[in-house]
């Protein structure tokens, strides 16, 4: 799996490209975690360029959005595709994580 | 039948890591066939990452000699509804009997882990568990036309 990063507002958005599953999860997770801290744990992941994302994808961003909390920070979600925020959905992520439909819309 | 054989309609694969991307392939050939369009197809592929990797992790703790076997298959007499089937042969596990985690109001309260089993329940139309002497047997149906 790809990971595209650049600055955003006063933070980074990370975009990682492909399948965030179990296979991928460890990477992305890690490189998640990494650039929270470099953001000042202000993020917007990007997840227009993802085509699926199983349960180990959802304990990723979920460990994300824990990590901004615990420092006060700001943790935004935004593209999400129709299978993905199916899953979002289904897991009663949309209730509990930030999303935005668009990167033009988020704030950080 | 040797693990792996294409074309058939079963596999037996080792309880590892590595094991889910052969699921996955092994799954994209014997899904063309079938047919079963984009959601189907996504469905199926989840459901059986979660499953299997639910086995990898757990089935077999503290061993490495860990085996287990998949099954797809479309029920012409069931309006082809799809039918995912696993066996393994570790510890007891009934996954039709995890009670759903109640919904997590805050991002604290959240927890990390447990999602996949609730993830498989809201793709499939059916779950049904059997213990068959050592072996955990699972069968998950999908509706045609149905995500």
């Amino acid at each position: 799996m790809q990971i595209v990063e650049e600055p955003f507002g006063s933070g980074i958005v990370v975009r990682p490209i492909g399948r965030l599953d179990s296979t991928t999860a460890p990477a992305a997770e890690q490189a998640i975690r990494e650039a929270m801290t470099r953001s000042g744990h202000r993020l917007l992941l990007d997840m227009g360029d993802l085509d699926y994302v199983s349960s180990a994808g959802l304990r990723v961003v979920l460990a994300a959005a824990k990590q901004s909390n615990a420092a006060s920070g700001r943790f935004l979600v935004c593209d999400l595709k129709p299978q993905v925020r199916q899953v979002f959905e289904l897991s009663g992520f949309t209730r509990i994580i930030s999303i935005v439909a668009t990167r033009a819309e988020a704030e950080l | 039948m040797p693990a792996g054989e294409a074309g058939a309609n079963r596999i037996e694969l080792p309880a590892q890591p590595d094991s889910i991307s052969r699921l996955w392939d092994w799954l994209a050939g014997r899904l063309g066939p079938i047919e079963p369009g984009p959601e189907l197809s996504h469905a199926i592929r989840l459901c059986a990452e979660e499953i299997a990797t639910n086995i990898v992790m757990h089935a077999y703790p503290g061993r490495a000699d860990g085996t287990f076997a998949v099954g797809l298959e479309a029920d012409p007499a069931a309006d082809g509804a799809v039918r995912l089937s696993f066996e393994d042969w570790g510890i007891p596990f009934d996954p039709t009997a995890h009670a759903p985690a109640a919904a997590a109001g805050t991002v604290a309260e959240a927890e990390i882990g447990g999602l996949g089993i609730p993830l498989v329940r809201g793709f499939v139309q059916q779950m049904a568990y059997e213990r068959h002497g050592a072996a955990n047997r699972l069968t998950l149906v999908f509706a045609r036309g149905a995500s």
